[in-house]
């Protein structure tokens, strides 16, 4: 060790440490892999095995993190050349900033906690060795996502995300529905990814780099349109792993999966890899007008279309998955609206409040023994009244009520899209952004009240007896749910402080100045009164008048139609059956039968047959009998005594 | 001389004969005695002695002996052999015709040597020149069939002596009388 | 007609004999006189042509090819004896476990 301590000093030794932060994980993922078999009676060690493995990760990010320097600056660590092709050089190579420090800081946090919360949850699970070790591989990917120095290590991880989803969604394979989610999930995640890969390799083409650094530099040299091109094809990716539309559907159905996994990778991290890695761009976008202008409207419209559905959802879990598709729209349209800060600083109270919600959900959901409609719910508040806390404090947040997080990221998303001219095809529509961002607040306050008062309040109108969560479950949420209430007030002005290198310039002053601009003072109040609105108005229906909504139903016709719709999701997988996946079924299956039946099989088997018929002449040659040999060797001598001669 | 040549060489090519179309084997061994006798007449004639004295003592007095050895031993000469079908018996003559007229052919017009060439050289198969060249030019490959002959011996010994199966099952030993299923299985 | 090529033809004969032999006969023994037959015939032409060319290592070969011609017997008739104890017979039509 002296050896070591005299040489590795100071820098060297943390860059050592950035490779221990992706490195616990992966060593835990394989463990537990190796461990699958692990005896009956262990299986329990297996979870805390996986969490022991996170909370190290997070203990060395932490590290970490307190020595961070400027914007500028970063921690880097070069693992060895990964491969090289002409011009082109890709390290396999760590690096992290202040963005992928305060990524990294959620993913191994919020991560660890879940993991711990999973112990509980899955306690009665027979393969938790699998369950853990796909968490920790989980945990791996995203981290190299993270912390990738590079579009092609990033890359890796955006891709192994993808697979843990895949296999998390799928975790219960043995019911189809649940299979089906997961390749759902993968098959239109792939979509994104094909567009994320072109982007990279317009970037690759046009300057010869895939690391950030260097692209940072680099991009003011590309010409407007490429910039657009590169921009929109990225964003491509983006739509597909972060759940935006067209690209959104695979997310509702993995709910399939775990809850954990919902809490974990479809609420915390993996669906805001988009998010990230357009902030991580933020050089490129700045340059991209329209591009942002597309990420505003898809973001904005993403975020109203998935606040409709979530209204009318009795799934808990739909409710909160529709949900997360919403926040994540409010994500883009900070991004959209250049304000990267903005988008991240949601990104991390979502991350506290959106992962709070579902692990409560999944608290919830064991302790009514795993029933999810919320119309079997109710007045769980006095048997469950930790989880209770919980939800309440996270609803609190979401709804953007007064100083609670949610409150304070989704003000700044709507004061940068107010301020920040987006203009598309030649008009303004930042007002108008603005105007469906507010209206989406006020639906979300309105539908997560609705959950909060289905679930907890009024009288229980399920049939099994509800009880509350181990430890290892109320533990997670409860120290979630601190941030949740708290991290805006406390923190939201240091951090976007700390990221301001990610953000707009008329943005970076914070909230002390901006308390000073009327219109800021205004918007904010008009924001408060809508989450207000939104909260007071379900909270009656919900609450007061429970039989409100279904003479509603009953006395109009349009009401009728219109909860048919928003029920059915706007009947938007059947559109894209109707639209995509049928006439690609019947494409192949013309294209099996005609292409792989008749040409491809035919060329085989006729092939094997011409050579099987021809088997059957020549075999008649090989009577075993010596003479015969001996004639044909002799016709052969003679015919080469012929040769000889004739020459 | 030439008289002598050719009443042997019709002698050759008669017992050649013989050895080729006598119906029972033993015939078909005591025609070939016969052959390589003439052949080493031959020898003689063309002044080879060393080689015509090999001829007698190696071919007709180990060879054949050998050969008619085997014959006894198995039991071999119970009567005539039936020939090949007579698909194989007209194109073998087809064929064997075919190359003779081939080889007489080439022999009588594309051959040509230098007449009498050497011929006068009376050194050529004397016994001690043979000897000289044998174990000076090419001693090397003495040698090598010194070795082949050895392990032709090994090879011969290690096949012939099975003492598991017997040459005759029926004849052989009680103890050895369960293999002549194991031989029937074989044959099936 | 020259002593070189009467015994060029006489050997030419005696092939052809020892090869129809092969062809046509079904006894193994015999196939294999009938082969040592071929041998002699090449022996026959060699010494023809050693003495032709008055050259002393057409007659060195000769040795060989009977030294050879002894080991091929002593292999050879063992494996006819190994044949007849599977097979109980020496006819090559009852020999023919490669057909196809």
């Amino acid at each position: 060790m002296n050896i070591l301590g005299s040489t590795l000093t100071g820098q060297v030794t943390e860059n050592l440490l950035l490779v221990l932060i992706p490195l616990f994980p992966l060593v835990g993922a394989a463990l537990l892999g190796v461990a699958v078999g692990i005896r009956e009676d262990r299986r329990w060690q297996a979870g805390w095995a996986a969490t022991l493995f996170a909370v190290c990760s997070f203990v060395v990010t932490v590290k970490l993190f307190l020595g961070i320097g400027d914007a500028q600056e970063a921690f880097r660590y070069t693992a060895w050349r990964w491969f090289e092709s002409g011009q082109l050089s890709v390290a396999l190579a760590l690096r992290m900033d202040r963005l992928a420090g305060v990524m990294t800081l959620v993913v191994t946090g919020v991560g660890s906690l879940i993991h711990l919360y999973a112990i509980g949850y899955m306690h009665e699970d027979e393969s938790r060795p699998r369950f853990f070790c796909y968490l920790n591989l989980f945990l791996f990917a995203m981290l190299l996502l993270v912390l990738g120095e590079n579009l092609l290590v990033m890359f890796v991880g955006w891709e192994g995300v993808g697979l843990c989803s895949y296999l998390l969604i799928g975790f219960w394979y043995r019911e189809m529905p649940n299979a089906d989610a997961g390749q759902k999930a993968f098959v239109v995640n792939r979509i994104g990814d094909a567009g994320f890969l072109l982007g990279i390799f317009v970037l690759f083409w046009n300057l010869g780099t895939v690391s950030f650094p260097e692209l940072q530099g680099l991009v003011g040299q590309l010409p407007p349109y490429l910039a657009e091109t590169a921009a929109l094809l990225l964003f491509v990716g983006a739509v597909g792993k972060s759940a935006q539309i067209p690209l959104f559907v695979w997310l509702p159905d993995a709910m399939a999966g775990p809850t954990p996994v919902s809490a974990l990778i479809h609420a915390a991290t993996m669906v805001t890899a988009g998010v990230y890695m357009v902030t991580r761009l933020g050089a490129l976008y700045v340059l991209a007008p329209t591009a942002l202008a597309v990420i505003a409207v898809v973001g904005t419209a993403t975020a109203l279309l998935a606040a409709t559905i979530a209204l009318a959802q009795n799934d808990i879990k739909k409710v909160l998955a529709y949900s997360t598709v919403s926040q994540l729209g409010y994500m883009f349209m900070a991004l959209g609206a250049a304000a990267f800060s903005n988008g991240i600083y949601h990104v991390v109270t979502h991350a506290f409040f959106k992962a709070c919600l579902f692990m409560a959900a999944g608290s919830v959901i064991v302790g009514c023994h795993h029933e999810q409609d919320m119309r079997h719910y109710g007045g769980l508040r006095k048997s469950m009244p930790l989880t209770f806390l919980a939800y309440l404090a996270a609803t609190y947040a979401i709804t953007g009520l007064p100083f609670g997080a949610g409150f304070f990221s989704k003000d700044a998303i709507l004061w940068a899209v107010y301020s920040h001219e987006i203009v598309l095809f030649g008009t303004p529509i930042n007002r108008v952004l603005w105007g469906v961002g507010l209206f989406t607040a006020f639906l979300t306050a309105f539908y997560m009240t609705r959950s909060l008062m289905m679930t907890f309040f009024g009288e229980y109108r399920g049939h099994e007896h509800p009880h509350e969560s181990p430890w290892t479950m109320t533990t997670p949420i409860l120290i979630l749910a601190v941030p949740s209430l708290a991290f805006g007030f406390l923190f939201g002005e240091e951090f976007l402080h700390f990221l301001a290198a990610w953000g707009r310039e008329d943005l970076n002053v914070g909230h002390a100045v901006l308390a000073e601009n009327a219109t800021y003072h205004l918007l904010e109040m008009i924001s408060m009164g809508i989450a207000v609105a939104g909260v007071a108005l379900a909270a009656f229906i919900y609450g007061l008048q429970p039989r409100l909504v279904d003479s509603l139903l009953r006395a109009a016709a349009v009401c009728r139609g219109v909860h048919r719709a928003l029920l059915n999701k706007w009947w938007i997988d059947e559109l894209y059956d109707a639209l995509i996946v049928a006439p690609l079924r019947k494409v192949s299956a013309v294209l099996f039968s005609v292409l792989d039946r008749a040409l491809i099989d035919g060329t085989v088997n006729g092939t094997a047959l011409f050579m099987a018929a021809n088997g059957e002449i020549v075999r008649r040659m090989h009577t075993g009998r010596v003479s015969s040999y001996a004639m044909v060797l002799f016709a052969g001598t003679i015919a080469a005594i012929i040769f000889w001669i004739v020459l | 001389m030439i008289v002598a040549m050719w009443i042997f060489g019709v002698l050759t090519v008669l017992s050649a004969l013989g050895v080729v179309f006598a119906p029972r084997p033993l015939h078909s061994a005591l025609w070939l005695v016969g052959t390589l006798f003439f052949l080493a007449v031959h020898f003689a004639l063309m002044g080879a002695d060393f080689i015509a004295a090999l001829q007698v003592v190696v071919y007709a007095g180990a060879i054949m002996v050998l050969v008619v050895f085997v014959i006894m031993l198995l039991g071999l000469d119970e009567g005539p052999t039936q020939n090949q079908s007579r698909l194989t018996l007209y194109s073998g003559a087809i064929f064997c015709g075919l190359f003779l007229g081939l080889l007489l052919f080439a022999f009588t017009h594309q051959l040509s040597f230098p007449i009498g060439s050497g011929v006068s050289n009376g050194s050529v198969g004397d016994p001690r020149e043979v000897g000289r060249v044998l174990v000076t030019d090419f001693l090397y490959a003495f040698e090598v069939i010194a070795l082949l002959l050895f392990a032709a011996i090994i090879g011969a010994v290690l096949l012939a002596n099975d003492r598991k199966r017997p040459l005759m099952p029926g004849r052989g030993l009680k103890a050895v009388q369960g293999s002549a299923n194991d031989a029937a299985s074989v044959e099936a | 007609m020259e002593v070189t090529q009467f015994y060029l033809v006489l050997g030419a004969v005696l092939f052809t004999l020892g090869t129809l032999g092969v062809l046509i006969r079904r006894n193994t023994i015999v196939i294999f006189m009938c082969i040592e037959l071929m041998l002699n015939s090449v022996n026959l032409t060699m010494v023809a042509l050693s003495r032709q060319f008055g050259e002393v290592s057409g007659q060195v070969f000769v040795f060989f090819v009977m030294a050879v011609a002894a080991a091929e017997a002593a292999v050879g008739l063992a494996i006819i004896m190994t044949a007849f104890r599977n097979y109980h017979s020496v006819r090559t039509t009852d020999v023919h476990d490669l057909a196809g």
